[in-house]
């Protein structure tokens, strides 16, 4: 118990072996010690997503989302050795599941191009600067076609019908190497975290 | 700027839509970095630090109703295990701030509480916004505004802690429990109100206390008691009974020294003040056996098995072993 006081409201009254006790006991369906589960992670999780996806509501709703699926999968949870770890396995993949529906959901590609200057804090536009350095890069290495489809898109500003005709591949490629290619591949990662805990 | 740097940056600041969506791809697709961006976030996962504040117990009592459906029911298995002691007053220490937010007039909207849990086997002390200094004892939580507001300082405690308050006579200084409340201009108290004990009490040093009682449909109900040095109020949960006698307080608050100090208390209290100090857990068997009052110090450098041996002199006859953390007592016959 020793160095386990906090100033802070996240309230840790557990040790590690506590911690292991109250997950056992939690995947039994003790329902209380969910909840100490929850009051302990649960500001840390809304905080840690809410700073990646900058929607605080949105963050609630989806660290709600996270502690619910936790629960109907409590049998499969005995093993988990660090919920913490665990816990942010589990966030991360569901920001990226966030960056996901935000991408295929948006004309992204169009903001890229007309993304208007000036109108941002100097900070901002330093950042953006530095942000566009990174995206270039990453740009470069793509695969050959995947970077072609991305360039007529973002240079050319081609409409993925207009592509799709002129590199005479299905719209729905298209589409999948500008944003989704990933996120097929991803949700079934999530979906084995929550089910087998790896 | 490196990945680290942008990472961190997006983290800590809020940009335009078309900045996030850009850094969004770059996350989603800069799939050499990904090492790097796994190791940013996950130091970021071990600095953020929420806060409990009400959207927190509203969010609990959304997921609680949902979970109810298919709840199974609790497995009792009759043995005290340190994580549901932990629960216990984790919950009960909710359900008490939560009670303290809606009560509470100081509940402003933005409003932040600190929330301090010392665990069993230490103490802690320390001063609030206002220069006023607690100690707080093993196995209590003490729950306070960030910023006390211009007309009164009011903070929430379950279990013990002596206060010293600042002397500020625009802002009265009151400490609410689940049983009553103590209000006090500038003076120096003691107030005990764990949540698994069967009496609260309060001891006054210096200066001059009211306690209400609020524990709710007992007798003495809403009944106001002014307090001089050196008298303990205490208070019955069961009966609602309050008893007000003179004591030495200096002896009653010395366990801010690591002393225990009882005068006329049941065996089971003992025993519950043993396991806070001590952080162990105690079984007894045939408590009811050990009845009586006990008038007994024990000094701060004493061990757990000194203090036994002390409490076994003085009460009828008891065996204990222990194993791990456990301390069984078992009464002679």
């Amino acid at each position: 118990m020793k160095n386990k006081t906090t100033t802070h409201l996240i309230n840790v009254l557990m040790t590690d072996t506590e911690e292991i006790q109250c997950i056992k006991a939690f995947a039994q369906g003790n329902t209380r010690a969910f909840e100490l589960l929850f009051l302990n992670y649960q500001p840390k999780l809304v905080a840690f997503i809410d700073g990646f996806i900058k929607d605080t509501e949105e963050a609630r709703d989806m660290s709600q989302d996270i502690f619910m699926r936790l629960w109907e999968r409590r049998e499969t949870c005995s093993e988990i050795r660090s919920f913490k770890a665990f816990l942010f396995k589990t966030a991360k993949f569901s920001i990226y599941n966030y960056y996901d529906h935000q991408l295929v959901n948006s004309k992204f590609v169009e903001q890229m191009l007309y993304t208007p200057e000036g109108t941002v804090s100097a900070d901002e536009s330093l950042f953006a600067k530095e942000l566009q350095k990174l995206i270039d890069h990453t740009v470069k290495n793509m695969p050959e076609q995947r970077r072609r489809v991305f360039e007529m898109s973002r240079e050319e500003g081609l409409s993925n019908d207009e592509i799709a005709q002129l590199l005479g591949i299905s719209k729905r490629t298209v589409e999948n190497h500008i944003t989704t290619a990933l996120a097929t591949l991803r949700k079934i990662t999530v979906l084995a975290i929550l089910l087998f805990g790896c | 700027m490196n990945i680290e740097q942008i990472i961190r940056t997006f983290f800590s600041s809020r940009f335009s839509e078309a900045t996030r969506r850009k850094y969004a791809w770059w996350m989603v697709n800069s799939l050499d970095e990904n090492k790097a961006k796994d190791e940013t976030m996950e130091r970021l996962w071990e600095e953020s630090l929420g806060q409990i504040d009400l959207q927190t117990l509203n969010d609990l009592e959304g997921l609680r109703s949902k979970i109810k459906e298919d709840k199974e029911p609790d497995r009792n298995t009759g043995r005290r295990n340190y994580w549901l002691a932990a629960a216990a007053i984790a919950l009960i220490a909710v359900t008490a701030l939560t009670t303290y937010l809606i009560h509470s007039n100081l509940m402003t909207s933005g409003d932040e509480f600190v929330h301090i849990s010392v665990p069993y086997g230490q103490t802690k002390q320390l001063y609030l916004e206002d220069s006023t200094s607690v100690t707080i004892n093993a196995g209590t939580t003490l729950i306070y505004p960030s910023h006390f507001s211009k007309n009164k300082r009011n903070v929430f405690l379950i279990g013990e802690a002596n206060f010293d308050i600042m002397k500020d006579a625009a802002r009265p200084f009151t400490v609410e429990t689940q049983s009553f409340n103590v209000t006090a201009l500038g003076t120096k108290f003691d107030v005990q109100a764990y949540p698994d004990a069967s009496t609260a009490s309060t001891t006054l040093e210096e200066g001059r206390t009211q306690v209400e009682i609020v524990e709710p449909d007992t007798k003495t109900s809403g009944m106001k008691y002014i307090m001089t040095p050196n008298q303990n109020l205490t208070f019955h949960r069961g009966s609602g009974e309050v008893a007000l006698t003179e004591v030495n307080a200096n002896r009653r608050l010395s366990w801010e020294k690591g002393n225990l100090i009882f005068e006329g208390e049941d065996f089971k209290t003992i025993l519950q003040a043993f396991e806070r100090k001590y952080n162990v857990t105690i079984i007894c068997e045939h408590i009811e056996r050990m009845s009586g009052e006990y008038y007994v110090k024990f000094h701060a450098d004493e061990s757990l098995f000194e203090a036994l041996d002390i409490l076994n002199k003085l009460s009828h006859h008891f065996t204990y072993k222990q194993e791990e953390n456990i301390v069984y007592i078992t009464p002679v016959r």
